[in-house]
């Protein structure tokens, strides 16, 4: 069974949200630009008598503050994919149906939630967090799930009759059948959904193409489909738009304060925590202000990142009007436990592999090292950084603590200390070193480290800092 | 003349040097005489400067003590590889250090940051050469948090003085180091010492045998044979 919600004013509610408040209501409609018809109203615009489907004209006709925004499908999908990430939580596969819908798979959740009301009611309540409002279908495909949805069903369990009717409200020009095959079955009389059922796939098949056949069969539950479930993302990253340009910093706080609250509960829910925040100010005619947003401890909480980025925005001045506000973060590291000990002076113990994962973090893997003794006798190959502490039983010799990565040519006068040390190794891998090594005293009185090749080249090898 | 004198304390204009000195808590350099020259030793907690020229005996001083606990050690952006024989050679435990080698001085600066406050590190060894006094008093306040020592290694001549708490100024001798006090808190300052490489490093020192490179053996003839 899969259970379709349908979000019809996805990108208005997104937007309204975000930035105006609920005394300030003024009439705004979405426009979809190559159809030239509105998709999408609010309230006050429908109380004015404007209508889905309507022209421009037309509905500045009937009103004149009308507010007119384009239709943007990245701005849904955005949304859409927000209200997924807060439903994969309490239900586990999710397809995505682009720009306004997504399909619950029902099945596989009733072993954990028992039964489908208790399932509805945890689904429900996350719904009712998001504020945005939608319309429900069930049924054994995803697309007569949704239809049923944008029939605006909003019925759980339907009886075979119920399902006859609703299904038999919606005529064939609504679903996504081409046209000339719609034609083709009006001919034949079959002007809505329930005719359909009453057809066996094999006579379909013999009269019309494969298209039809495969629609009805996935339809009715016949044949399997084939889909893509959600996977939630690793990282954050948000978009929030703004219904007008802003010019003053302070009119950023309400989408900023509504950004950072999705980020709390995106790290809330995964237990983690970030120490680094990018904004990014789309700027009008202007290339974009970044502004990123360091904390010294891990945080996730947004009032804490709040209070850090009201010091930080003191000091920017915009220098043209804001389009859009976003957000990003990265670097998000899992929470530690700190160690508080009651007896001592200090104020925090952080373990040492919780602080490797934050250098790592920042600094990249291959910055934070640890040494190795391998045990080979070249003095290049004795001694290895490596990813992790290595404890070691081998015995050391007297040796430089600093090593060149590359053995210089020794051009100045030095006073010999000690040596030789004969080192004559490394036949195995084609690596031969035979070295006479010296420690010796240059001018500067440095302890330097020195060895002399077979054919009496000199070099630094190392210096005894 | 009393009433000025304590309006000038309260709004601490004036400095005390009596009855200012505090205990501080120090570690043991393991050096005798760089201990009596140090007052007992290198701060438990705090950033001590240490200006020197590369190679001269720096790391000599500052890593015996390092066996003093097990929490890490880190030295970052080290002008060359470090050594893994060298420090085991002076039985400290390899898998307590750990090498930084952050892309630039900037994040050089935050890992130390994080390092000194985290509580994990015991002691730091920075190689930085543009140390602010806001970087300093960063590192300080976060050495303290963590208590943790922060060794800066710099050669270069700053302008201004830096807000370590303990300044050292390193010299080359033939055959020793002289160690200068330039700044200490809580002490007078101005002392300094030379420390004889025979009694501290007899190693790196001649020894007094006359004859000894009698027994350089040349390269047998036989192995040229098989590397050509």
């Amino acid at each position: 069974m899969w259970l379709y919600l349908y979000f019809p004013m996805l990108q208005l509610e997104g937007m309204t949200k975000q930035t105006v408040s609920n005394d300030f209501v003024t009439p705004v409609v979405i426009i979809d630009g190559r159809k030239n018809q509105i998709v999408q109203l609010n309230d006050a615009a429908q109380q004015r008598g404007i209508k889905i489907g309507m022209g421009l004209g037309t509905a500045c006709a009937l009103c004149t503050q009308l507010h007119v925004l384009p239709y943007d499908d990245l701005l849904e999908r955005q949304q859409l994919l927000e209200i997924a990430n807060m439903l994969y939580q309490v239900s586990a596969d999710i397809v995505i149906d682009e720009p306004n819908g997504l399909v619950l798979k029902v099945d596989s959740m009733l072993s954990l939630y028992h039964d489908l009301p208790s399932y509805w009611q945890v689904i429900s309540e996350q719904l009712a967090q998001l504020g945005k409002s939608y319309s429900y279908g069930m049924g054994e495909s995803t697309i007569m799930a949704k239809l049923l949805a944008r029939e605006h069903c909003n019925v759980l369990v339907l009886t075979p009759c119920q399902k006859r009717h609703y299904l038999g409200k919606i005529g064939l020009t609504r679903t996504s059948l081409d046209s000339r095959v719609v034609e083709l079955l009006a001919r034949t009389g079959v002007k809505n959904v329930a005719q359909l059922e009453q057809f066996a796939l094999s006579e379909l098949a013999k009269r019309f193409d494969t298209e039809l056949v495969h629609y009805v069969g996935s339809l009715f539950g016949k044949l399997k489909e084939t889909l893509n479930y959600y996977q939630p993302a690793e990282t954050f990253e948000l978009t929030a738009p703004l219904l007008f340009e802003v010019e003053v910093m302070a009119w950023l706080e309400k989408p900023i304060e509504h950004l950072l609250s999705r980020l709390a509960l995106f790290l809330q829910q995964r237990n983690l925590v970030t120490r680094t925040l990018y904004f990014t100010l789309a700027l009008r005619d202007k290339e974009a202000l970044e502004i990123t947003l360091n904390s010294a401890e891990p945080e996730y909480k947004a009032a804490n990142w709040q209070r850090l980025l009201n010091l930080k925005l003191e000091s920017i001045t915009l220098d043209a009007s804001v389009q859009s506000v976003s957000l990003k973060a990265d670097a998000l590291e899992t929470q530690h436990a700190t160690i508080k000990d009651l007896f001592s002076t200090q104020q925090s113990a952080m373990s040492a592999q919780g602080l490797r994962a934050i250098l790592c973090a920042k600094l990249g893997e291959q910055a934070v090292q640890y040494l190795q003794l391998t045990g080979d006798p070249r003095p290049e190959k004795a001694s290895t950084y490596s990813h992790e502490p290595h404890f070691t039983t081998i015995k050391s010799k007297l040796r430089p603590t600093i090593l060149f990565p590359k053995p210089q040519p020794l051009c100045e006068k030095v006073n010999i200390i000690s040596g030789p040390e004969r080192i004559a190794s490394g036949w195995w891998d084609g690596e031969p070193v035979q070295r006479d090594y010296f420690i010796v005293q240059n001018e500067q009185a440095q302890r330097l480290w020195v060895f002399r090749e077979q054919n009496n080249h000199w070099y630094i090898h190392g210096v005894f800092s | 003349m009393a009433n000025y004198i304590d309006l000038l304390e309260r709004k601490n204009l004036l400095w005390r040097g009596r009855g200012q000195a505090v205990q501080h808590d120090v570690v043991s350099t393991r050096f005798a005489a760089l201990d009596d020259l140090l007052c007992g030793g290198w701060p438990q907690q705090g950033v001590i400067g240490v200006k020197t020229a590369m190679g001269i005996g720096e790391l000599r001083l500052i890593l015996p003590h390092f066996v003093d606990d097990n929490r890490l050690k880190v030295l970052i952006n080290p002008p060359g590889q470090i050594h893994a024989a060298a420090l085991h050679y002076l039985s400290l435990d390899l898998s307590e250090f750990m090498i930084l080698q952050p892309p630039s001085e900037k994040e050089a600066l935050w890992a130390a940051e994080q390092c000194v406050k985290s509580g994990a590190c015991s002691a730091l060894v920075l190689w930085h050469e543009a140390l602010s006094i806001a970087a300093v008093k960063r590192l300080q306040l976060g050495a303290q948090a963590g208590s943790c020592r922060l060794f800066a290694l710099y050669q270069a001549q700053y302008a201004q003085t830096l807000p370590f708490t303990l300044s050292v100024v390193l010299q080359a001798q033939h055959s020793g180091l002289d160690v200068m006090v330039k700044k200490h808190k809580g002490y007078f300052a101005h002392r300094s010492l030379k420390l004889e490489n025979p009694h501290y490093w007899p190693e790196l020192e001649k020894p007094n045998l006359p004859h000894v490179s009698d027994n350089i053996v040349a390269f047998s003839g036989y192995e040229r044979r098989l590397t050509s």
